[in-house]
């Protein structure tokens, strides 16, 4: 019967409310039950209206949830198993203990939480991490294709941009490639600029990630459009496909298809017209990209003059994925493509001394990859929109998470073995009155499992509050339901199985084994025997989070020391202007440039600026080979190099050690213009790698690189460390460039830095109406390469101390028992005249001494553990005592002050309460 | 006679039922209750006390019919029993009893 449609009607009352009554109402009563809060809900919605109602029927609802409103059934009950009641005993018995060891309960369940918490969230992380790239349907039959190259008898280097025709050759020849895809960052050093124009206004932005794609990229890959066909989206004219976010960014909450937006790029600037919304990139894909522009649309607006850069087996900027047929030889395919690159360049290869293998490599492993270079950033590489992933990283956060969750194991097995002693009687009369020792076993097997249970749901609770942090902190964007994602569960729950097994099973087994008579009579003394696996397990819980301790302040020393070291460049106060795109009709580029320079130099805040080639912080633009001509013939030496202009050297605060430094006006070229013979400067690191001892021999050289360009030797520079310390430095040579894309300004020490932006603002958008003004400090440009460091210290510190914390309380629970059990000790002591500082070092002694060992056994392993970690980076902190004598000093404070917390209430309790009772 | 102890709440539910006679139910109890002696009574109040009167035995149910208010829902209704008659009478027998011995000290009591 369903009520029919009345004035009334059209309110009902809330349906989960109603939901919650069908739970928790008893079967039997809940027709009436139902039937009557409907009937007083319409009573009162006549009278009093629906808000009045609603409440009122919420609370009846709540009212009604109390077990005794439910009817008793007269029904003659069956009578119940033992088992059953057995059950429910051993249910009762286990509340019961937990209510009256309060203290102990509640540590033993914050130490399993804690643990429980911080191996989910770093679990959750590598999972993550481990599951890049896997969500593309097709993941198995793709692999990036690459080219392993030997020069001579040298060591291989793998590329991954080849050339741009092969894919199409290999698509032809070779039956087993069922599609192929070509990627290429449209990103020529500053990057794109893409504006829109609404109701009038112009709105610019910079700092877009685009890359250029053939049409099958959406069909190939999985990336799904929310908007849009995902067959033509990237084949009509002038068509482009934009992420959600970044349609967002751009549009607001507009519908984006069908809208124009302008794009500049280094080819000018074109209309495209907005034919799909994707999905946001998944953050564990190694591509990364907000705009995603047809490959065939790039190369029908590449200009008539320059199209002779593009021939397919020249022009090699672009990475190409194949789709290979499922079960393909992989191994054959290589092979066979390896064939194809003969046919095209063989002899090109030969006569420079170079053997080329195609390598397929699987589309999963690309996130680790770290070997394969990808690219320079010039002339637009994937380099900036391939995102890869830390598997060392990994590693050492699957260490972390285990030793986190082992030590509050631990610990809750020591605390609950401790405490045996308080269930004797309890199990002395279980015995006597015939349980088996099975039954026992059972039943603390039951209470570990209810208190890991317990743990577990805080922990899932906890877990579920701190999703959005971790989200920021980890830059995923993981929500309720993906974050309980198949895999996580499997591997979650495998560790908690275990976990619950393993600290189950031994307080089980030991409690069991009490004899009853023994028990009974009180004469177990569960703390004198097995004391010394007790504190085995206290060292075995201590050890790791010391080490832990120690690694994060080393990590975090190596990060404060690749923060201030000296780099060799003047970053203070330096700011970074990316060149506009958008200029005046008829403007050029360079003369944009220059005109720029000239009115910023006018202002008095600005001590002088300088066009570079890039970014400091994120690599030169170009790779000059050198073949060693002093050394080994067949070893390349290759020179990163930009083009700077003359003020660069004074702007970034470099000393030029030996020759001339690059002057206004001067020619880019040494001697006969037509020889095309650049000017250079080199910095140290390439005279030695050269094999010159003094920095002056080598102004004058001319020198040829391996593709036959010729270079004048003019200065020799101090080393500087354009781009991190994670390398060494390297090789640089910088030759004259008076405009180039990269604006970098240094500001007068005085000069107030807002001031002074407002004013540079100001002569940018008077010089260049159209285009946005986007400045970055040059200091955070640089620093940003540290994120990823910065990100694996912050985590590490976070979960070692986490770690210390858990270990604390098992600790705090340990030694407040032991103090406890040795009451009439202190008493005695106390009568005898002992004061409160002697017993509460006779109390803390032990453990104490106990953390001491742990940190000997834990200073060796962080010790080669950090030596190893250290010697990936180029520059790092030479391991010495000190942070190792912080921890010690510091881990034996923190036990000390943990165990002295209930030593001292102990030690201050007067004998007679101790004393009195027996 | 045995004794039969009724709390107060379920007497005035117990008579509450026996004054609507035949169509004695939750909400229709509740209602009365409100109306006639003006306390604030829930549901689920009524609802115990009248599980309790019922396995005291004082009063026994059966379902009724349904209506379009209570989403099709049939209501339980309520009639007294023979022993829930009873023990309602001696309640009030003993209570006059006891007023009749306490005369003079309560003040003046109208009407019974």
């Amino acid at each position: 019967m369903k009520p029919q449609e009345t004035e009334n009607t059209k309110h009902s009352p809330p349906k989960w409310a109603r939901q919650l009554l069908r739970l928790f109402c008893a079967a039997s009563t809940f027709e009436e039950v139902d039937g009557d809060l409907l009937e007083e809900y319409h009573h009162q919605l006549r009278r009093y209206g629906f808000r009045k109602a609603y409440w009122d029927y919420v609370i009846n609802v709540i009212t009604f949830i109390q077990p005794f409103a439910g009817r008793r059934e007269h029904v003659h009950h069956t009578p119940p198993l033992v088992i059953t009641n057995l059950w429910r005993n051993y249910l009762t018995t286990a509340v019961r203990n937990f209510a009256r060891n309060r203290t102990y309960s509640v540590l033993n369940l914050t130490g399993l939480t804690l643990g429980l918490v911080s191996s989910m969230l770093i679990f959750q992380y590598v999972t993550f991490e481990n599951t890049a790239d896997r969500f593309h349907v097709k993941g198995d039959q793709l692999y990036r294709v690459a080219f392993k190259s030997v020069v001579g008898g040298g060591t291989p280097e793998t590329f991954s941009q080849i050339f741009l025709g092969a894919a199409e050759e290999f698509k032809a020849t070779i039956p087993a490639v069922e599609n192929f895809v070509r990627v290429r960052a449209d990103f020529f050093q500053e990057g794109p600029t893409i504006t829109y124009t609404s109701g009038g206004d112009k709105i610019a932005f910079k700092d877009i990630r685009s890359v250029i794609v053939d049409s099958t990229f959406l069909e190939v890959f999985t990336f799904p459009l929310v908007k849009g066909d995902q067959r033509t989206a990237l084949r009509l004219p002038n068509s482009v496909v934009i992420t959600e976010s970044m349609a967002q960014r751009l549009f607001g909450d507009e519908d984006p298809i069908g809208k124009t937006i302008d794009y500049s790029m280094n080819l000018g600037l074109q209309n495209l017209l907005i034919t799909g919304i994707m999905q946001d990139i998944p953050a564990n894909s190694h591509l990364q990209f907000d705009v995603v522009i047809p490959l065939s649309h790039f190369m029908a607006s590449i200009p008539e003059e320059n199209r002779q850069y593009y021939e397919p087996w020249e022009f090699r900027e672009f990475t190409t994925y194949v789709e290979l047929r499922p079960d393909t030889d992989v191994k054959k395919v290589e092979q066979m493509m390896t064939k194809v690159v003969d046919r095209n360049i063989g002899e090109d290869l030969r006569e420079q001394n170079i053997t080329v293998n195609v390598v397929l490599q699987p589309m999963k492993s690309l996130y680790f990859d770290r070997q394969t270079d990808l690219g320079t950033t010039g002339f637009g590489s994937t380099l900036v929109s391939a995102r890869t992933g830390n598997q060392r990283m990994t590693y050492f956060f699957t260490i972390i998470a285990i030793i986190t969750l082992a030590i509050a194991l631990i610990s809750y097995i020591n605390l609950s073995t401790v405490r045996s002693l308080d269930r004797a009687k309890e199990v002395g009369i279980r015995k006597v009155v015939g349980a088996h020792k099975y039954h026992l076993k059972i039943q603390f097997f039951m209470e570990s499992v209810l208190m890991n249970l317990t743990a577990l749901l805080i922990a899932i609770l906890v877990v579920i509050m701190l999703i959005p942090y971790f989200n920021e902190f980890a830059q995923t964007n993981f929500t309720l339901a993906s974050w309980f994602n198949q895999t996580f569960l499997l591997v979650f729950g495998t560790i908690f199985v275990s976990g619950v097994l393993l600290s189950g099973l031994y307080p089980a087994f030991i409690l069991s084994s009490f004899m009853p008579i023994a028990a009974l009579k009180g004469s177990i003394n569960s703390f004198g025997s097995r004391s010394a696996l007790r504190k085995f397990f206290v060292v075995l819980q201590y050890a790791p989070a010391i080490a832990l301790i120690v690694c994060t302040i080393i990590v975090y020393n190596q990060l404060g020391f690749m923060r201030n070291m000296d780099v060799g460049l003047e970053m203070n106060k330096l700011i970074t202007i990316r060149s506009a795109r958008f200029l005046p009709d008829g403007m050029r580029s360079r003369d944009a440039e220059a005109m720029f320079r000239n009115e910023i130099n006018k202002l008095s805040a600005v001590a002088g600026a300088s066009f570079a080639g890039n970014q400091a912080g994120r690599g030169l633009n170009f790779i000059v080979p050198f073949g060693r001509d002093t050394t080994n013939e067949s070893s390349i030496l290759e020179f990163k190099a930009s083009g700077v202009d003359h003020d660069f050297a004074d702007v970034f605060g470099l000393k030029l050690l030996a020759g001339q430094p690059f002057t206004e006006g001067m020619s880019p070229n040494h001697g006969d213009p037509e020889k095309f013979i650049r000017k250079v400067l080199v910095n140290e690191t390439a005279v030695r790698q050269w094999g010159f001892d003094r920095n002056d021999n080598v102004v004058g050289h001319v020198i040829t690189s391996t593709n036959g360009s010729q270079y004048y030797i003019q200065g020799v520079l101090e080393d500087f460390n354009w781009a991190s310390a994670h390398n060494a430095t390297e090789p640089v040579m910088l030759w004259y460039t008076p405009n180039n894309r990269f604006m970098t300004i240094r500001l007068e020490p005085e000069a107030d830095v807002e001031e002074a932006l407002a004013q540079l603002k100001g002569i940018y958008d008077r010089l260049f109406p159209e285009d946005v003004f986007h400045y970055e400090f040059a200091e955070d440009v640089y620093n940003k390469q540290y994120s990823e460091d910065e990100k694996f210290a912050n985590l590490f510190g976070i979960f070692s101390g986490m770690s210390i914390l858990i270990a604390s309380l098992g600790l705090f629970g340990l030694s407040a028992f032991a103090a406890e059990r040795r009451s009439k000790e202190v008493g005695i002591r106390k009568v005898m005249g002992a004061n409160v500082n002697q017993i509460v070092r006779l109390l803390s002694k032990e453990f104490v001494f106990l953390v001491f060992i742990a940190f000997v056994v834990a200073s060796p392993i962080a010790w080669i553990v950090m030596r190893e970690w250290l010697q990936t980076f180029a520059f790092h902190i030479e391991l010495n005592a000190i942070p190792f004598i912080v921890t010690a000093i510091g881990s034996v404070c923190v036990a000390t002050a943990t165990v002295s917390v209930k030593c001292m209430s102990v030690a201050n309790t007067n004998p007679i309460h101790s004393l009195r009772t027996e | 006679m045995k004794r039969y102890y009724l709390g107060e709440f379920e007497e005035v539910v117990l008579l509450t039922v026996a004054a609507l006679s035949d169509n004695a139910y939750g909400v229709t109890i509740t209602h009365e209750i409100i109306e006639q002696t003006g306390r604030s009574v829930r549901l689920n109040q009524v609802h115990s006390a009248l599980q309790r009167l019922e396995d005291k035995g004082m009063i026994k149910s059966k379902m009724g019919n349904a209506t379009e208010e209570r989403g099709g829902r049939r209501k339980r209704l309520f009639v007294t029993t023979a022993l829930g008659r009873r023990v309602a009478t001696d309640t009030q027998l003993t209570r006059l009893h006891l007023w009749k011995l306490a005369k003079g000290t309560l003040g003046p009591l109208s009407e019974i």
